[in-house]
């Protein structure tokens, strides 16, 4: 155990930290997303030309060629900066990077990782949610194309994406799982068509995406054929983490706004109100040592498994009751803070149902962690 | 940075789970309760002989001079077999207070060579001029008469009002019938004391909050284990109860509990004892404060899982919830983590 910083490490955060001083914008995150979308976007822009985003990824993809405790530190300081959020996508580069073939990887990853390109993860579908290995949106092979027919849906910033990471059937008569296969769909092909929806909060954060005959190129396939699954299992791996969704800063920022709440009604000295606020923020040290151990755990290059769970329920857990105490404090009725504090609270209820709701996360952690008996129909 | 047990802390891991493994399997922790201190003795000599009642004391004191880190490997080990030792009373709490609050030098090299000294606390098992520590039936304000973790012959260690660590030999005293029955709490007469205040004895508390908490994680592994044990070999329906989604969720519940509860600790004993006061006490507070609810938690479940077997006096499960309450409010009180955690946030506005 040394949680301090090593020689490098230091001068890493030192050199982060004069940066982010420098740029981070004075003007604060705007509340609804078709603004907030080019400003979170506009900063990560600058943070990539500078080199701060991308640290874990090699320097021939576009990446800094760093590990996962640079990840961290960015982590932690982009909190203690106040910075903007950064585009919760930063997984949609590992599976292009595990499994993309020289080209793919060479033609799309800097893009990706530089925000100059948005992708988005098409996976969900009408009639497969958590059951995703369900799913019914079709490719089928036409000389050099694959020709797809389908429907996605809960789509996250659809509307904003270029590529798509699109999950679909190629083989019918494999079982389930076994013939789906993952392609790269450019969001601009004739035959697409993306509909945002409108999430509670307003916002149309996420889409559905129609896939009327559309024709991609064979080499747009990631990985083999039936790779689709494992592609599928790697990406939510990832998504289920705090640090490469960006959200810890965000969690961070959050909880010292409902400390300046607290003091502004006059609750700063009282008893029950300070518990709660005290275990909301016991439960965000958690999720911050957490990640920590997480990442310690990748330094060996193992990519993360059934255990990423946890790190899903842990980090629902904290947004889930960070919001809680937001519409315990945030009482006054009318008051400009209140309906945004709500809307963040209406999102939170989301955690629990992305990336694999919280009751598959638990089927997942009885299963393979624990080692239970499988359920019976 | 680096989140990792080394592999010598693996290794003392591993030795002391067997080590005590094999003890408690020859004689059940539970006769702690009823042999006059028999068990709690000889597993006590063994972890002296071993030197991890040591750890903390620092080489020139006779120490093996070891880390938080180590001593709360030894604690997550001992709270999982629910060894009736006064580990984190004694080999932490004591000597973490006896070491940075000034303590008698001979105090800690009588601790390392294996005589036992007891934290004093005051009826809430907090600080004797806290927030949680009014008057109350065994003293004034500003004093303290309960002895923690408390064994034959053992002295107790207590922050005088000016703040220095104070040994005091203990009369005869009467014994507190309270929750725990592996953790005895002995009542002396009132000694005056106050709360930890400068420097050092706020680093001794941060210890000794991530020392509680390693045992807590011990504790809650324990619970979890049986509960997984026992929901794949009991039938019911014909088939096993950890096939039912149901019990599958509540272990799935507890895994995260003991799993984050465990991040948590490790990380806590690498900054009680390294970062500066500040951060040690916010991170040691979130240790304890979290750990603690966790294994209360996981301990409830895993009665629940283990059905009506888990509610008999004759079951170990509610020797673990005991044990799990009291180490939950030991050493301030259940609430003073949190309201340290909430008031930093507060002071930060
Ligand atoms: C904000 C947001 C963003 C999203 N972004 C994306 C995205 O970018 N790309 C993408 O592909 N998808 C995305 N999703 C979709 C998400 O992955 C699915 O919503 C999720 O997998 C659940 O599927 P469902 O909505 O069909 O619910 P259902 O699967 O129908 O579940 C309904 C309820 O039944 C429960 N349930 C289902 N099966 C079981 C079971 N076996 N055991 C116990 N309980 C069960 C669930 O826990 C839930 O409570 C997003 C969802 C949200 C809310």
């Amino acid at each position: 155990m040394d949680l301090r910083d090593s020689a490098e490490e230091a001068r890493f955060r030192a050199r982060l930290r004069t940066w982010l001083a420098e740029n981070v914008p004075d003007e604060s995150e705007p509340a609804v997303l078709a603004e907030r979308w080019p400003y979170m976007r506009a900063f990560q822009e600058r943070l990539y030309r500078a080199g701060w985003v991308a640290l874990s990824y090699p320097t021939d993809v576009g990446g800094q060629g760093l590990g996962p405790m640079e990840e961290a530190i960015l982590s932690e300081e982009l909190g203690r900066a106040n910075a903007p959020t950064l585009l919760p996508l930063g997984h949609l580069g590992r599976p292009l990077h595990r499994y993309g073939s020289e080209e793919q990887r060479r033609r799309y990853l800097r893009p990706l990782l530089a925000v100059e390109e948005i992708w988005c993860q098409g996976f969900s579908e009408p009639e497969a949610g958590s059951d995703l290995a369900s799913l019914r949106t079709r490719a089928v092979r036409e000389g050099e194309e694959w020709v797809i027919d389908g429907h996605k849906i809960w789509t996250s910033y659809g509307a904003f994406a270029d590529y798509c990471l699109l999950l679909a059937r190629t083989d019918p008569d494999a079982v389930r799982h076994r013939g789906i296969s993952a392609f790269i769909v450019p969001l601009d092909t004739a035959g697409v068509t993306v509909r945002p929806i409108v999430l509670a909060n307003g916002e149309e954060e996420f889409a559905e995406i129609f896939l009327d005959g559309v024709r991609i190129p064979a080499e747009n396939m990631l990985g083999e054929p039936s790779d689709g699954w494992r592609i599928a299992m790697d990406v939510v791996n990832y998504e289920r983490g705090a640090v490469e969704t960006g959200y810890l800063p965000k969690f961070a920022r959050y909880l010292s706004e409902l400390g300046e709440v607290l003091t502004a009604s006059g609750l700063g000295a009282d008893r029950a109100a300070r518990l709660r606020l005290g275990r909301v923020a016991a439960h965000l040290e958690v999720l911050r040592m957490h990640c920590l151990r997480t990442l310690s755990a990748r330094v060996s290059g193992a990519p993360p498994g059934p255990e990423s769970s946890v790190d899903k329920l842990l980090m629902t857990a904290v947004e889930q009751e960070l919001m809680d105490l937001s519409i315990e404090l945030v009482t006054d009725v009318g008051s400009p803070g209140r309906a945004e504090w709500f809307d963040r609270y209406l999102y939170g209820r989301a955690g629990s149902i992305y990336g694999g709701s919280a009751q598959v996360q638990r089927n997942i952690l009885a299963e393979r962690m624990l080692g239970l008996p499988r359920q019976q129909g | 940075m680096r989140f990792a047990l080394s592999d010598d802390q693996q290794f003392l891991q591993k030795v002391t789970d067997e080590v005590v493994g094999q003890a408690l399997a020859a004689t059940p922790a539970r006769s702690a309760a009823t042999d006059g201190g028999e068990l709690r003795a000889a597993l006590w000599s063994t972890l002296v002989e071993l030197d991890l009642v040591a750890l903390l004391v620092p080489v020139e004191h006779g120490g093996p001079g070891g880390s938080l880190t180590d001593a709360c490997v030894v604690a997550e080990v001992l709270g999982r077999h629910l060894a009736p030792v006064p580990y984190v009373g004694t080999a932490i709490a004591a000597a973490a207070l006896l070491r940075f609050a000034g303590g008698p030098p001979a105090a800690l090299a009588g601790l390392a060579a294996g005589e036992p000294y007891s934290v004093l606390l005051d009826q809430h098992l907090a600080d004797p001029d806290g927030p949680d520590g009014p008057d109350g039936p065994d003293g004034p304000d500003g004093s303290v008469s309960i002895a923690f973790d408390w064994v034959a012959g053992a002295r107790g260690v207590a922050l005088s009002p000016d703040g220095v660590a104070t040994t005091y030999e203990l009369a005869a005293g009467e014994e507190v019938d309270d929750v725990d029955l592996l953790h005895r709490l002995r009542r002396f007469d009132p000694v005056p004391a106050a709360a930890p205040r400068g420097d050092d004895a706020r680093r001794a508390r941060a210890m000794a909050w991530t020392g509680a908490a390693a045992l807590l994680t011990g504790l809650a592994d324990g619970a979890l284990a049986t509960a997984t044990e026992y929901a794949r070999q009991r039938h019911q329906y014909q088939r096993p109860i950890g096939s039912f989604q149901a019990v599958q969720h509540l272990c799935a519940d507890m895994l995260v509990d003991v799993e984050t509860s465990r991040s948590m600790t490790y990380g806590a004993s690498w900054a009680a004892e390294h970062a500066p006061i500040d951060e040690a006490m916010r991170v040691a507070a979130a240790a304890k404060a979290y750990a603690g609810a966790a294994a209360v938690r996981v301990c409830e479940t895993s009665i629940q899982v283990l059905g009506g077997i888990g509610v008999t006096d004759e079951h170990d499960a509610h020797l673990r919830l005991r044990t799990a309450h009291l180490h939950h409010a030991a050493f301030g009180g259940p609430d003073a983590p949190m309201l340290l955690l909430a008031d930093r946030i507060l002071e930060g506005n």
